[in-house]
């Protein structure tokens, strides 16, 4: 289970940090979740690559719910700047630093069991086999714990507002939704106290579940499909979570076979940087290329929560272009470590297109 | 006003051109006979997907800096301390995906064009101008630039268009050529540059890179966005050289001449750099004789072998004039010539006993844009200019003819039928030199069978020559497209999506591999929404599909109509695309 520091919300300025470190959270997932995913293209795992691609979604659109509110409370979702990144290999945003290392790496098993499975774990899962109980600690704090004090607080301070005032002051036209892409009663905008809640409540149920249903609330979902965690689970047991009357809470992974075969699952060398390999290789250029993209996205997204919304449509061709410079990198070897592939490695690379001598290998 | 106008800056670095290549040999187009070997990259004799079968279709600067600016006064200096803007960069967009290059047709691959580009000028984290790049198509496309380099590697090209829908953040600027530049051209900048020395080895860090020199100036809307009304040099060796232009600036009184393709370079073996192949001394001078018996006379030496003259002023060179050599200039043609004894120091009589290297076609037409994509029942119309010694060139005959010699490679059958574009035969120029040609297209018929519509020429010249006294890379070139039966159209079945969508999925594999196959109907109608998106957008947007931009209206409409009837069954949202990104 993914620990976050404790934080403390005393003030509105203190609400929108927090809701500022719940957009970095969710988007904090999407490189992992993604690395993982582009190494399955075309290996013949469209199961599980379907499973983790239906995630990926997900985490995309508990980031726009965050930027939406962060917005609502008259904040501005800051999507744009190097540190929006974690480091990979390293804690997510607001982790503790002693908690849950998440890194970038081909697809595992024991990837998924290890980390995916730990960020996504609800503060007291089901036991499909038998209920058990997690001693939940005061502090730190879980992920449902986190947006439980959000929610706690919005409504504390939407009550102190007084009569006729409200801390729902951001402009609504400037908050995004996207109906080609996420349906009306998922992504809409916030302007409330009941929008804000029900929001938070989408992001935590397609993530955790409830503490008695493995499955998504159907008003939480398009589709009938468990929670994150537990979906994360289908890939470790290799099958799908049914409803089983015979199992002890009711569900077993006895569903259809989500199988996987390992053999063309390219060797891409963990962590990759794209400072490690040569200047004068393939891989720094084309690693240079995904980055490029991968910034570009992020001032996309950066304009499309901060007044203009049709960025959208550019962020979305941008997310296409990003997988093809993925795909590029894992056909490519990595020039440090023979017999293994070049990756991506979602870095912010600010600024000029580098050169001379590519700024000196970057900063960092 | 334009790019050869002060104030000027030059740039200079690397550019990424990334286009797919199995489109490159027009049969690949016949799904009938394609190959997945297509899709793969060229093997020793077999040529397959030719050099990039995986490419993306991006076009992006990479690496590029300003080099130097010339004020409105004429004077430059190529150092920061002087101008800040000098060592900021020039950039593609930050926030969308990069702009595309696309041919026009798979047999008209020498007007290159790129579409959805927008140009930056980049401080740090700040856009001091931000544009868009107006289509424009390359053109003065030769194959013998680089002496040590084969195939496109010594190719060369260049594209000239404007800046529009500029965004300028000069606030805090204390460039003065910036505040020269937003004074006298606010609303539209003239763009140039030269692009070489491409690298087509797609095992070399270097792939699908290669050398930039560019030019932005001032830009007024009376004039063509595609060529400069000027002084206009043809090369006496078109295997050596390729044409220069130039213009003369009454305000600063100097010629400012554009070599920027003029010359071959090579890399010398001492030092392993680029260098110009060219070394003889070169004279800017004035004919004043008659046909067949020139008489040269000086003007001025052409200073292009100055340490870091092509990456430092994009080859522009602005040759300060006297008032006696500036009334020269403007009544006789100007010509470049090459000392027969170099060494003799006597540059008047030198310059009379001395070879033409460019010289200049007195009378001159050139089409500002020449390359267009019409469907049946529509009409385009392109701009021509005509000058004398770059002025207008008023109540002259123009001819225009149907011309297919630089089309191809065949098969298939090209230009045919011949009804299906009609056009004047000649057309009288107006006051200012300008003409209007209008050409109406017909409904071709499908004569290339495998691919859509026809592609067509159409070259031209002032009635009392011919077409070789013009610079014959731009003659016009059209893509006329098929028509669609309207109950298709109406009424689409997948069946009649399934030749186009195979075709896409054929010629783009890295589309098809990596993202949608479109030639698998339930990929295309699990993901109806994003594609009914991509599909419908304006052609000018880099996200529009195909990238290709080959698709025609009436294939498009069925398409959309198809998307549209699979949305309104289902009443479903896209099930997958978000698993694909």
């Amino acid at each position: 289970m993914i620990l976050l520091k404790k934080i403390t919300i005393d003030s509105i300025e203190d609400l929108r940090n927090a809701v500022q470190t719940a957009i970095e959270l969710e988007h904090s997932t999407i490189p992992p979740y993604l690395t993982a995913n582009f190494t399955l293209h075309n290996t013949g795992n469209d199961e599980i690559s379907n499973i983790i691609g239906s995630v990926v979604g997900e985490e995309m659109l508990h980031l726009s719910i965050a930027s939406n509110l962060l917005t609502a409370i008259g904040g501005k979702p800051c999507l744009n700047k190097p540190d929006f990144i974690p480091t990979y290999p390293g804690p997510l945003p607001g982790g503790v630093d002693s908690g849950l290392t998440v890194p970038l790496e081909k697809f595992s098993v024991d990837l998924v069991q290890n980390v995916f499975m730990s960020i996504e774990e609800p503060e007291h899962p089901i036991s499909i086999k038998a209920l058990a109980n997690y001693a939940g600690s005061d502090e730190p704090m879980t992920i449902g714990q986190f947006y439980q004090k959000i929610k706690d607080k919005l409504k504390r301070m939407e009550e102190a507002a007084g009569p006729g005032k409200t801390i729902f002051t951001g402009k609504i036209e400037d908050q995004m939704t996207f109906e080609k892409f996420f349906p009306a009663n998922l992504l809409f905008p916030i302007t409330d106290l009941d929008s804000a809640i029900r929001g938070i409540d989408i992001i935590v149920d397609q993530g955790e579940g409830t503490s008695t249903d493995p499955f998504v609330n159907p008003d939480d979902s398009e589709i009938e499909e468990p929670a994150h965690y537990y979906r994360f689970q289908e890939i470790v047991k290799g099958k799908k979570l049914v409803k089983d009357p015979n199992a002890e809470n009711g569900y077993s992974y006895s569903g259809a076979p989500v199988p996987l075969d390992s053999t063309h699952i390219p060797n891409m060398w963990p962590n990759p940087k794209m400072s490690d390999y040569p200047t004068n290789s393939l891989a720094f250029v084309n690693s240079k290329f995904f980055n490029y993209s991968y910034t570009y996205l992020l001032n996309s997204l950066h304009r499309t929560f901060n007044g203009e919304p049709e960025q959208i449509n550019e962020a979305m061709g941008l997310m296409f272009s990003l997988r093809l410079y993925a795909l590029t990198l894992l056909k490519t070897p990595d020039p440090n470590h023979p017999g293994f592939m070049a990756g991506p490695s979602f870095e912010f690379v600010t600024g000029e297109d580098l050169t001379p001598a590519e700024r000196a290998k970057l900063k960092h | 006003m334009s790019y050869l106008n002060s104030p000027r800056l030059t740039f200079s670095g690397q550019f990424q051109a990334d286009p797919s290549t199995v489109n490159n040999d027009p049969t690949h187009f016949n799904n009938v006979s394609f190959r997945p070997e297509y899709q793969q990259y060229t093997e020793g004799k077999n040529a397959n997907g030719w050099w990039n079968p995986d490419g993306t279709g991006n076009w992006r600067f990479l690496g590029c800096t300003v080099k130097s600016v010339t004020y409105l006064d004429g004077t430059s200096t190529f150092h920061h301390a002087d101008d800040p803007i000098i060592g900021m960069s020039i950039m593609d967009s930050d926030s969308k995906v990069c702009g595309k290059i696309v041919d026009l047709d798979s047999q008209q691959q020498g007007v290159s064009a790129l579409w959805g580009l927008i140009v930056r000028l980049v401080s740090g984290e700040k856009d001091l101008f931000k544009a868009d790049y107006e289509v424009a198509a390359f053109t003065n496309l030769w194959f013998t630039r680089s002496l040590d380099q084969t195939h496109d590697g010594a190719a060369s090209a260049t594209y000239q268009s404007i800046l529009k829908n500029i965004t300028w953040d000069l606030e805090e600027s204390n460039s003065r050529y910036l505040k020269e530049l937003f004074g006298c051209s606010p609303d539209q900048l003239s763009i140039q540059f030269t692009v070489d020395r491409y690298n087509g080895d797609h095992t070399s860090p270097q792939f699908t890179l290669g050398r930039i020199v560019g030019s932005i100036g001032p830009s007024t809307t009376s004039e063509p966005k595609h060529f400069t009304v000027g002084r206009q040099f043809f090369p006496t060796n078109s295997s050596i050289s390729c044409y220069a232009s130039a213009v003369l600036d009454s305000q600063v009184k100097c010629l400012s001449l554009d070599l920027s393709n003029s010359f071959q370079f090579d890399v010398d073996k001492a030092t392993g750099h680029v260098v110009l192949a060219q070394h003889n001394k070169l004279i800017l001078a004035v004919d004043k004789g008659a046909t067949n018996y020139p008489d040269y006379e000086f003007l001025a030496n052409i200073p292009y072998h100055e340490p870091d003259w092509y990456l430092g002023s994009s080859g522009v060179c602005s040759i300060p004039l006297s008032e006696t050599q500036f009334e020269l200039a403007e009544k006789y043609p100007l010509v470049i010539v090459t000392p027969n004894n170099p060494n003799d120091p006597d540059l008047i009589a030198s310059t009379k006993q001395s070879t033409p290297v460019f010289q200049e076609f007195k009378e001159y037409v050139c089409a500002d844009y020449p390359v267009f994509y019409l469907n049946p029942g529509e009409s385009c119309e392109a701009q021509l200019y005509a000058s004398s010694l770059g002025k207008p060139l008023p109540n002259r005959s123009v001819s225009f003819a149907r011309n297919i010699n630089a089309l191809g490679p065949n098969p298939p059958v090209i230009g045919v039928p011949v009804e299906a574009i009609d056009f004047p035969e000649t057309l009288t120029t107006d006051a200012e030199g300008k003409l209007s040609l209008p050409v109406k297209a017909g409904d071709p018929g499908n004569p290339r069978s495998y691919i859509d519509g026809q592609v067509y020429g159409i070259a031209y010249n002032l009635s009392n020559t011919y077409f070789s006294n013009c610079n014959q890379n731009n003659f016009i070139s059209l893509l006329v497209f098929d028509s669609v039966e309207q109950t298709k159209i109406d009424n689409p079945t997948w069946s009649d999506l399934q030749p186009t969508m195979q075709q896409y999925a054929n010629l783009y594999p890295l589309m098809s591999k990596g993202i949608f196959n479109l030639a698998d109907q339930e990929v295309v109608d699990k993901n109806a929404e994003i594609l009914k998106f991509v599909f419908g957008k304006e052609k000018s947007d880099p996200n529009y599909m195909p990238v290709t931009r080959d698709l025609s209206r009436d294939k498009q409409q069925m398409i959309l109509n198809y998307l549209d009837g699979i949305l309104s069954q289902t009443g479903k949202k896209d099930e997958i695309t978000y698993k694909k990104l």
